[in-house]
């Protein structure tokens, strides 16, 4: 065999470290598993700035009026978002939205961490395969440097991964940004001394050409203009999480994986959104 | 539903089974548009992606130092 045991655990330890400081610096180390945290310790990892999903938070938050977006950078955000103190809201809502993003960037990368774990194992056992067989055939002298060709993380396992990530994140962004801006029509609202059952809110849609059929619908009127619902109703359709398409209703987060559509809240002094 | 399938040379039954599960999750999935309607939003979407592209390039590095120390194998 030419990749032993020790080889492939080498290999692991290299996942798991790269891994962790990822999820350290997007999600904080609080949320970690109890394993997970064992072993950023014995790593040397640690915090160093705030997760960047709790700054998003906070920025979401201030972006979710579109009548009042300015453009800015994002970067320049971060910074202000590290000046300014959100808007007075009940803990509960504010933690939990939070901590429900960051459980599932968490998921997210623990589900990445095991796959690419299990594919770099397969391509292993493979070489190991390609190896002997070449050995029994009495190949001319086998170079080991085309059997680290097969394995590595080829193209192949890169692409899979990168693209398994990206659907599982932008679920889990989209429902941060929504979300948030959620939060933060219940407080703002609120100040105005409206009535939680009283806010409005509606989708911002990006019709590019492949827009589906679904957010179409759900979201926007024959002349496509936003549809507007009030957030008890988005609110008491739950998640489509787990329904099969024909279930499918208009949420508050994410309506279906890759869906961008953002929310944003009707401000009662602002006209109807066009 | 039956699906025959005929495996080209050096292709494995797992090959096959993962092309199939890529073809089946594509369909399943909608086509949507690309962009959040805030562009700090999608600033956040692309810098989280490229981190962690960047996280599995320096993985790929790495793994590769490990298998050539392993396995003796110099650099050409």
């Amino acid at each position: 065999m030419i990749l032993e045991q020790k080889t492939l655990s080498k290999i692991d330890q290299s996942i798991d470290r790269a891994f962790l400081d990822f999820m350290i610096m997007l999600i904080g180390y609080d949320i970690l598993s109890e394993d997970d945290k064992q072993k950023a310790a014995a790593l040397g990892l640690v915090q160093i700035n705030k997760p960047l999903v709790e700054a998003l938070y906070g920025i979401a938050r201030s972006r979710s009026v579109e009548a009042q977006r300015r453009p800015i950078k994002l970067r320049d955000l971060i910074s202000l978002a590290g000046l300014t103190t959100l808007l007075p809201i009940t803990s509960d809502t504010q933690a939990y939205t939070i901590e429900h993003a960051k459980r599932e960037f968490y998921d997210t990368l623990i589900n990445s961490r095991d796959e690419l774990k299990k594919r770099t194992r397969q391509a292993a056992l493979k070489t190991n395969d390609e190896y002997h067989k070449l050995q029994i055939a009495n190949a001319p002298k086998v170079k080991q440097e085309s059997i680290i060709g097969l394995i590595g993380l080829s193209a192949g396992i890169i692409s899979t991964v990168t693209a398994n990530f990206t659907r599982s994140a932008t679920v889990a962004l989209t429902n941060l940004i929504n979300n948030s801006a959620a939060d933060e029509a219940e407080t703002s609202v609120m100040i105005l001394g409206a009535k939680k059952e009283e806010i409005k809110v509606y989708k911002r849609v990006i019709n590019d050409g492949k827009l589906c059929g679904w957010c179409s619908s759900f979201y926007t009127n024959k002349d496509g203009s936003p549809k507007i619902y009030t957030m008890q109703e988005l609110a008491a359709n739950g998640t489509n999480d787990g329904r099969p398409k024909s279930e499918w209703k208009p949420v508050l987060g994410s309506t279906h994986p890759r869906c961008r559509c953002q929310l944003h809240y009707l401000n009662p002094r602002d006209s109807d959104p066009k | 539903m039956k699906i025959k399938v005929e495996l080209g040379q050096g292709e494995s039954l797992a090959d096959a089974e993962e092309l199939m599960e890529k073809a089946l999750k594509a369909k399943a999935e909608c086509d949507h548009g690309e962009r959040y309607s805030d562009d700090a939003m999608n600033e956040a979407h692309t810098l989280i992606c490229a981190r962690f592209n960047g996280l599995l390039n320096n993985l790929q590095t790495e793994i590769e130092e490990i298998l050539r120390d392993d396995t003796g194998t110099k650099n050409s």
